[in-house]
């Protein structure tokens, strides 16, 4: 039934949202390190979200995601070369003194929450009209 | 006016609110691609969905002949078209798409309003009371 379907979609929608949320505030709480466990410096992530096709491969991959919804393909690492920082006496600085940090820009970030946040917040407001309706049709029984 | 009970009423509210959910459906599918680059915004055209319950009516009064039967009832898949995409290919405007779900809850609402006053005419009949 279309009612369902739009509900797995909203929720679709919130989850996409909650993900790139989740990769903001880790971009945000690594803004300062400068190792990771590959030694280089930490990278900032970027979500890609796809919508969700009809396609057979979908059927199998994401049976939770009905067609039309949308889902994260990937998260990848933004590219972004490393900032340089004069300060020999860190412990991770290089021979010329240099250490390498993360380049993460808060303002960028911000944007991104605040972005993410207001979809997220539309999906709801979806999602309780939706929900309304499915109430109001019930009434059809009283 | 004489109410005639089983006509064909109530299956044209039916139709109607199936539309009403069709459409909230793929507007819940635009707010949810948001953020999709390259999503473009689709809608479902209630035009189609009135066009046969028009074109009913004018057999009617043109043959005076019985109401005809509807027409095809599946509804048209449209890019909702709502201005030039964004850098990224994306069209969604969500402004729009927020007013489109208020607005078909809004419809929803009406119709199941009308189908239940419906059925409390016939069960009034039924019971022979007033």
């Amino acid at each position: 039934m279309d009612l369902f379907r739009a509900l797995q979609i909203s929720a679709s929608g919130m989850t996409a949202q909650r993900a790139r949320m989740e990769v903001v505030t880790e971009n945000l709480a690594n803004s300062d390190s400068a190792v990771t466990p590959t030694g280089r410096p930490y990278q900032r992530k970027v979500v890609l979200l796809r919508a969700v096709d009809g396609g057979f491969q979908n059927a199998l991959n994401s049976a939770d995601v009905p067609e039309g919804g949308v889902r994260v393909s990937a998260v990848v690492e933004g590219g972004e070369t490393p900032r340089r920082i004069h300060q020999p006496d860190h412990p991770y600085a290089g021979a010329d003194g240099f250490v390498e940090m993360p380049n993460i820009n808060p303002l960028r970030e911000m944007l991104d929450m605040m972005s993410s946040t207001r979809a997220y917040e539309a999906n709801v407001t979806a999602f309780q009209a939706t929900k309304s309706i499915g109430a109001k049709l019930l009434e059809l029984l009283r | 006016m004489m109410i005639r009970l089983f006509d064909d009423a109530i299956g044209r509210l039916a139709d109607g609110l199936e539309y009403a959910s069709r459409r909230h459906e793929v507007l819940t599918r635009n707010v949810a691609n948001l953020e999709t680059p390259g999503y473009r915004a689709l809608d479902v055209t209630f035009e189609d969905a009135l066009t046969p319950a028009r074109v009913a009516i004018a057999d009617v009064s043109a043959a005076g002949a019985g109401p005809a039967a509807p027409g095809e009832r599946r509804a048209r898949l449209v890019y909702a078209g709502d201005g030039p995409p964004r850098e990224d290919g994306n069209d969604v405007n969500l402004d729009r798409q927020m007013a489109r779900i208020a607005e078909n809850t809004l419809l929803n609402h009406t119709l199941v309003q009308l189908l239940a006053q419906r059925f409390a005419t016939v069960k009034q009949a039924i019971a022979g009371r007033v």
